[in-house]
């Protein structure tokens, strides 16, 4: 009987043998590894640079111009060089190595083949520095921005798509054409990402923009009703090209482009209400306003929080809009955390750092899919 | 539905939607207008303008997208990446489910979680 069972277990865990491996070795060690690198930093050692800082302290010690053949030892603060030089590059040095008779130039091609050798030893120029990495990015002011610009994501994104996406669900149907009017909202979902950043591009633009063609039209009108110089004339604005107004222009892609998702996935939901509970709700005399507020928004709760909590997860990652329109410009005013790890870890080759980044994206998104689970798992109950 | 509306709520409700729509619509169109102007044009002024100005509309774009050698093996690779990608994942997402679904087993919810969750 037990052996029955024992065989039913291996059986069972066969059958998902394949997505386990593949969850294991494209997700799990790869979350490990990465979590690993960002405890390291790579250590770069360039002979010019250390010689051209070597120089330069010890010329703001002693306050003397030093020339390569200066006596080393009898320069004042050089000491307390040697001493710096051996912490920052973890040298041991022997006693009396560094004698009255060498100049500066010989001290300093002492200390690079040490630096040399003691890397040698090592085998790599990996240093542990522990949560280094994080600390960083705390003081970094480029990772500030990003963070603040995901919270202005996080808020205004998930706001706008869950809300329009609700509100056209409830209401779209009662207009005619509302197939069509449907498909016209979902379409943005089919262009890709980086079709929709040149056409926003286009859409932003200062002397041919949709949207600045928008805006000069309204404040054209308001010139015409309330006579001229009401207001001034609008010359039109890059709105990619200025650090106040280009997140809110990204992020208003970015719902151009979700909403569509939401609202098919909120009408779905809607239509899943049992017709009855509607019909009784319009004999009572509910008004329709009443009928979406009372009823249908409350009988999809659970589908709100897993669309909401999808958007969240969703940009937390945005990543592909910023970097195919802005790069993070216009000063680094519009990077968020995803497009800065990626310059990083490709363009300054600082892989280390962009791990630590990529374990704080994880990190801010998991309180999100903890809650994700919690709903799932109450439903599977429920089934249970 | 339309029954317990107001003829005047009914009208600013179309209105409104139609405003919505229209917004969602102008990228897209604008994408479409401006791939059959020339390239000069596009990068210089408006979309709107080749309805006034019509000796602007071109179909030379299509034309180098079609005849470019890339195109081709651009169609190939995305073919070859998204079929099996699509097979794959239901029949891996079959085998998996079957015993999440059918059995209880130690570990089921873990397991659900570590799919889901990921």
């Amino acid at each position: 009987m037990k052996l029955k069972k024992k065989m039913e277990t291996i059986k069972i865990y066969t059958w998902m043998l394949p997505a386990l491996l593949l969850v294991f070795f494209f997700l799990i060690k790869p979350t490990i590894e990465t979590v690993y690198t960002s405890l390291f930093e790579t250590r770069k050692f360039s002979e010019s640079d250390f010689k051209n800082k070597f120089i330069k302290d010890i010329e703001t010690t002693s306050g003397k111009k030093v020339t390569a053949k200066s006596k080393f030892l009898t320069l004042h603060g050089s000491k307390k060089l040697v001493q710096k030089t051996e912490k920052t590059y973890s040298l041991k040095l022997k006693k009396n190595a560094i004698n009255k008779n060498m100049s500066v130039k010989e001290t300093m091609e002492y200390f690079i083949l040490q630096i040399y050798t003691s890397r040698k030893k090592q085998g790599s120029n990996k240093v542990f520095i522990g949560l280094g990495n994080y600390l960083k990015m705390f003081k970094d002011s480029s990772m500030i921005t990003a963070f603040k610009n995901n919270l202005l994501w996080l808020i205004f994104f998930t706001l706008f798509t869950t809300g329009f996406g609700l509100f056209l669900a409830g209401f779209l149907d009662r207009i005619k054409y509302s197939q069509t009017a449907r498909s016209i909202i979902f379409l943005p979902m089919a262009i890709s990402y980086v079709a929709s950043g040149v056409i926003w591009s286009f859409m932003y633009a200062k002397d041919f923009g949709t949207i600045n063609l928008i805006i000069s039209f309204i404040s054209k009108t308001i010139n015409f009703i309330f006579g001229k110089g009401f207001t001034t004339d609008f010359k039109g604005i890059a709105l990619l090209g200025r650090p106040d107004t280009v997140n809110m222009a990204l992020i208003l892609a970015g719902i151009w482009m979700w909403t569509g998702f939401c609202m098919v996935i909120f009408r779905a939901a809607i239509k899943s209400i049992p017709e009855e509970i509607i019909n009784a709700a319009k004999i009572d005399g509910a008004s329709s306003k009443k009928i979406f507020f009372k009823i249908q928004v409350p009988m999809i709760l659970p589908t709100i929080t897993v669309v909401m909590t999808t958007m969240i997860i969703n940009v937390m990652k945005v990543f592909d809009i910023v970097y195919t329109m802005t790069g993070g410009g216009p000063f680094g005013s519009s990077e968020v955390i995803a497009n800065r790890m990626y310059r990083t870890a490709f363009s300054e080759g600082n892989f280390e750092y962009a791990s630590a980044m990529a374990v704080i994206l994880l990190l801010a998104v998991i309180p999100v899919v903890l809650f994700n689970i919690k709903s799932f798992t109450y439903h599977e109950k429920i089934r249970d | 539905m339309t029954k317990n509306l107001g003829t005047k709520q009914q009208t600013l409700m179309n209105i409104g939607m139609v405003i919505f729509v229209l917004m969602w619509f102008i990228p897209s169109f604008a994408l479409l207008i401006s791939s059959f102007r020339e390239s000069g044009a596009i990068s210089s002024s408006g979309w709107w303008m080749i309805f006034t100005n019509p000796s602007e509309f071109t179909l030379t774009n299509y034309e180098l997208v079609l005849g470019s050698s890339g195109i081709a093996r651009a169609f190939l690779n995305t073919l070859i990446i998204a079929l099996p990608a699509t097979i794959l994942t239901v029949i891996l997402g079959a085998v998996t489910a079957f015993p999440i679904a059918y059995y209880k087993f130690p570990g089921r919810i873990s397991i659900f979680i570590l799919f889901i969750a990921l």
